[in-house]
């Protein structure tokens, strides 16, 4: 552990780390942008292709804040030969520009291919605000230990809310005269606040494209990866292995646990219902790889989903706290 | 502590991904045992369970390790399915689980009804169609003034309208699987915990009714039953695994 410790320590701890590695003459540089899936960018549609949003409803992002950051590379040759960007950034992925934005850096490293790891978590103390972030989010982000600040926006003209009758709190506001599949009373519900302010943080690596592992560093060259953050995984229909193109994405169940019809869904509100209690959770979600604890109630849940967002140049995998995570 | 964790799984992914390629042959028993009482509670209610069966099988267990690991080999697996009595705390024999040498981290399973690529239907084995599904419990719950007699009935497969075919209903890692299959891998005990299974069930949704049928397709009155039951089959009463080792 020493000795890797030792390495990782040759880090410069700035907006771009720089690593020599003195022992090969044939170096080169590795750059990372952080990129935002378009599901982020653009929010996802309502419509009937694989990856809109298929019971109607459309969701747009105000600020899709993550706290992103400690870059790692372990030569793919040389597994003792690692180098670490320490930096984490404070990051608004709504206004990251499609190309992504270059963050992390690493110069004068041995050409050839280097396995990637990164981290999605809590700032700590030293996270670094992006100016995509104001001051008073990135104040609570450090102060509440977020990972993930993200506010949007659910709309639909035909939307309801559904939410359980058992815990449901409607108070004086009237039903539309529609049930769900198990008799909610369902009220009219055409936006909905979305405000998720979440610690879910993973360790992403190594990851890979298309089962090649990380980049390549070429002699006397610079190389450009992406560490690309989906946007979209708290609509899946479960934890898919495979490739997410089988996954169903439905926003039905966030809209039924606002359980107080307010038009905005707490974390208290979350936290009460269990996945169970969801008619909109039927026969086509499965949970059967859902994180251990994942379960406990919609918090978690959607916490689970949250961490699974990390990947790697697009639609490249990167298994999740140091294991395989393929889809 | 973050180049550390970093470090860890780092280790990990090697440990797995190259230097442990496997080795022999092994085959050793896998077990289980009805892990609880028949008699417990669920919120307000007590349960008194009258039978609880539970259909195990397939199991794959594979080289990777960790939340929603793949498994692009198993390292060993147990191909049939074997019905479990969930009120019986003796152990009893599932079969032979069987496979090459070297580290497991990941267990897939199904319950007894196997998703197959490019086939709408999934598979069910015998011990599923001699059971009627993956699960059959019955019992009566009883609060201070309600009772209900109840008999539940899930089968859980990966739908064709779901997330995905062809792969195991429960695939997931812990702590607890994660051991290194040699000569000296004697056994693979599952304990199973009926009550973690009914632990979600809202009984007083159900009170009313003397007698309740709890299968699917559900009813509007059952549906959050059958809902609780198939939660906690994939995941808080998904069955503790304990390894034993030659002596």
């Amino acid at each position: 552990m020493q000795v890797r410790l030792s390495a990782c320590l040759c880090v410069i701890a700035l907006c771009f780390a720089s690593c020599s590695d003195e022992s090969s003459g044939q170096n080169g540089s590795l750059e990372f942008v952080l990129e935002a899936e378009s599901t982020v960018r653009e929010g996802i549609a309502a419509g009937d292709a694989p990856d809109e949003l298929q019971d109607g409803w459309n969701v747009s992002w105000q600020n899709y804040v993550l706290t992103v950051g400690h870059v790692e590379i372990v030569s793919a040759t040389e597994p003792s030969l690692s180098f670490a960007a320490e930096d984490r950034f404070v990051v608004d992925l709504t206004k990251v520009p499609a190309a992504g934005k270059s963050l992390w850096r690493f110069d004068d490293v041995r050409a050839g291919r280097w396995n990637v790891f990164y981290e999605v978590g809590e700032p700590e103390d030293a996270a670094l605000r992006d100016t995509s972030v104001n001051e008073v989010d990135f104040d609570r982000i450090v102060a509440e230990d977020l990972t993930y600040l993200i506010r949007g926006t659910l709309s639909s003209s035909e939307g309801q809310s559904c939410p359980p009758t058992s815990k449901a709190e409607p108070g004086d506001k009237v039903a539309n005269g529609n049930v769900n599949a198990r008799g909610d009373a369902c009220y009219d519900r055409s936006a909905l606040t979305i405000e998720v302010a979440v610690d879910a943080g993973a360790l992403y690596g190594p990851c890979e494209v298309d089962e090649i592992a990380g980049a390549v560093v070429p002699s006397g060259g610079l190389q450009s990866a992406s560490l690309t953050i989906h946007g979209d995984h708290m609509f899946f229909n479960g934890f898919p292995e495979g490739q997410e193109g089988g996954t169903t994405r439905r926003a039905q169940w966030f809209a039924d646990a606002d359980l107080n019809l307010d038009g905005t869904v707490e974390q208290t509100e979350l936290e009460a219902l269990s996945v169970s209690d969801m008619a909109a959770f039927d026969e086509g979600y499965q949970f059967g790889a859902a994180p251990e604890g994942a379960l406990a109630n919609l918090w978690t849940y959607l916490a689970a989903q949250l961490s699974t967002q990390g990947h790697f140049q697009g639609e490249g995998e990167c298994p999740i706290d140091g294991v395989e995570h393929d889809h | 502590m973050k180049v550390s964790l970093t470090w860890l799984a780092f280790l990990l992914w090697t440990s797995v991904g190259c230097a442990d390629t496997g080795g022999g042959q092994v085959a050793f028993d896998l077990q289980a045992e009805g892990a609880t009482a028949n008699e417990f509670e669920v919120g307000a209610w007590t349960l008194r369970l009258s039978e609880a069966r539970l259909v195990f099988g397939p199991l794959w267990l594979c080289a990777a390790q960790g939340e929603q690991a793949s498994c692009e080999t198993a390292r060993a697996e147990f191909l049939d399915a074997a019905v479990v009595d969930l009120l019986d705390p003796q152990t009893q024999a599932l079969g032979t689980m069987t496979g090459s040498e070297g580290f497991v981290g990941t267990y897939w399973f199904d319950y007894g009804v196997v998703s197959l690529l490019g086939q709408d239907e999934p598979l069910v084995l015998p011990a599923a169609a001699q059971t009627g599904g993956s699960v059959f419990i019955a019992g009566v719950a009883q609060s201070a003034d309600a009772q209900v007699a109840f008999e539940a009935t899930v089968t859980l497969s990966q739908s064709a309208n779901g997330v995905e075919n062809g792969v195991p209903v429960v695939r997931r890692a812990s702590e607890e699987i994660r051991h290194v299959l040699d000569a000296n891998t004697r056994s693979l005990l599952l304990r199973f915990d009926a009550a973690q299974i009914v632990q979600g069930i809202d009984f007083d949704a159900l009170a009313g009714q003397d007698v309740v049928s709890i299968t699917e397709p559900p009813t509007p009155e059952t549906a959050q039953a059958v809902s609780a039951l198939r939660v906690a089959l994939q995941g808080a009463a998904v069955p503790a695994f304990d390894w034993k080792e030659e002596e």
